[in-house]
């Protein structure tokens, strides 16, 4: 009678741990949801035309010096949003110091570029624009150049009704900030088994969420739906550029910090990191694993995980799981 | 002779863990604790759990993610990481006078402003993490 009683006690106590364990991650699961809407700033609010106009300017190669570059050359859609190189190329082909970015699921950030340096999409749109290094057009010039296209007027009037005088840089950056806040990536297999989809996964990636969860610890920067929460961190990368440090040359905690990438379709964008050095995203498992400099300003977040071979394999499946298939993107007609 | 060494000393003892600005004092560490454990019911509290800010004003509710808070001038503002493993680093973004040191989990600060005005503080390391403090008379 008393084995028995012992024996029930200890199946009430596994099945209350399974419960719990199913519980824990229900809650966490919870965490990676997709918002059910794109926000919009009050000060730029969002209009199908002011979208379309984006587009068009975001494909238009005429806002940049030599003619032959525009956003979508180092933010391409068929590379997922970036240009699959580890370094950007700017003006004159020469090679820049930094990968470039994805356009990505950027609604929900807070900064901008690697370094953080611009507060908004609309600020970041003209920096690579008026850049000498990229596309060497100055704001003055694209002024003139955008007003001198006559086939803008009509698009840029549709964009922007109320205004007495439509065609401008300030528009344009508004304009091209609306059509990247529509930049996102649709529902990938991961996001099926947010739903409740057992099948959509394999049991490698979920024994890869779990590791990210817990002893990977890429969650503690690599969080909420898109993989990331914008923060900056040295990850003890082995080069001499301090990133946010220059904007910040007090704050020990910003020297060499870089930031946060979301992780949706990050399958699609070797090499990584801020100066592409990293092929592989096992050799990217290997830098956070031990593979990082120890150095005064290196993120609380980055210590040795020793983990295993097997481990590292799981953390690359279930990254893979968050890869969408996306439809592909009809170019505009550029005005003339 | 007894008193000037425990003057000097308590002086050292406070410019260590504290920081000064025309317009703000900041006091860290276990000074601030102190503080914080005899002050808490009738304080102004910025707690930092979960990479979000979350205020109290005297021991009242939390609100999560306030946009705006008001404080009297002169009256301590605590700022309290009470995270499980992430770092925090709050700095006036206003003017950039005053940054905190990083505060690991645990961490407890408080800054004083002396006047009136709006400053806007931020964590460097979660920018997302942000909050306006308008200071009255």
């Amino acid at each position: 009678m008393i084995r028995l009683f012992l024996a029930a006690i200890i199946a009430a106590s596994f099945l209350l741990q399974a419960a719990n364990a199913l519980d824990d991650l229900s809650e966490l699961k919870e965490e990676y949801e997709r918002p059910t809407e794109i926000p919009y700033p009050d000060h730029n609010p969002y209009s199908e035309a002011k979208e379309d106009l984006g587009k068009t300017l975001y494909y238009d190669p005429r806002l940049s010096a030599s003619g032959t570059q525009s956003c979508a050359t180092c933010h391409n859609p068929s590379l997922s949003y970036g240009d699959g190189m580890a370094l950007g190329t700017g003006h004159g082909h020469k090679k820049l110091g930094r990968k470039s970015p994805t356009t990505l699921n950027l609604a929900w950030d807070e900064l901008f570029m690697w370094d953080g340096r611009k507060s908004s999409l609309e600020d970041q749109a003209t920096g690579p624009i008026e850049a000498a290094g990229e596309m060497n057009m100055s704001l003055e010039k694209l002024d003139k150049i955008i007003k001198s296209i006559k086939g803008y007027e009509a698009v840029f009037k549709k964009a922007f009704p109320k205004d007495a005088n439509p065609v401008s840089v300030d528009n344009l950056a508004k304009a091209i900030a609306t059509y990247e806040r529509g930049i996102v990536s649709s529902d990938a297999p991961f996001d099926k088994w947010i739903k409740g989809d057992e099948s959509a996964i394999s049991k490698e990636a979920k024994r890869g969420f779990m590791l990210f969860n817990g002893k990977a610890n890429c969650a503690s920067c690599h969080s909420e739906w898109n993989f990331s929460d914008g923060s900056f961190h040295d990850i003890g990368l082995p080069d001499n550029d301090i990133g946010r440090g220059k904007f910040m040359p007090n704050r020990k905690s910003m020297q060499h910090a870089f930031k946060t990438v979301g992780l949706r379709n990050i399958e699609l964008r070797s090499p990584y990191m801020h100066n592409g050095s990293l092929k592989t995203l096992e050799e990217v498992i290997e830098h956070y694993n031990n593979g990082f400099v120890k150095r005064d300003s290196l993120s609380d977040q980055i210590k040795t995980l020793n983990l295993t071979d097997q481990e590292t394999s799981d953390l690359v499946e279930f990254m893979k799981s968050l890869t969408s298939v996306d439809e592909g993107v009809v170019l505009p007609i550029l005005p003339q | 002779m007894k008193f000037i060494k425990k003057f000097v000393f308590i002086s050292t003892f406070v410019a260590v863990f504290s920081t000064s600005n025309a317009n703000a004092q900041i006091v860290e560490g276990d000074a601030a604790k102190k503080k914080f454990e005899s002050d808490k019911n009738s304080s102004s509290v910025l707690y930092q759990r979960k990479k979000k800010f979350y205020y109290s004003k005297n021991g009242a509710d939390e609100v999560k993610k306030p946009k705006e808070i008001t404080i009297k001038a002169g009256e301590p503002l605590f700022i309290i990481n009470e995270e499980k493993k992430i770092t925090h680093n709050v700095y006036d973004e206003t003017d950039g006078s005053w940054v905190l040191k990083k505060q690991k989990p645990g961490g407890t600060a408080y800054t004083t402003f002396s006047k009136p005005g709006v400053h806007k503080l931020r964590c460097a390391i979660h920018p997302k993490m942000k909050v306006s403090v308008t200071v009255v008379e």
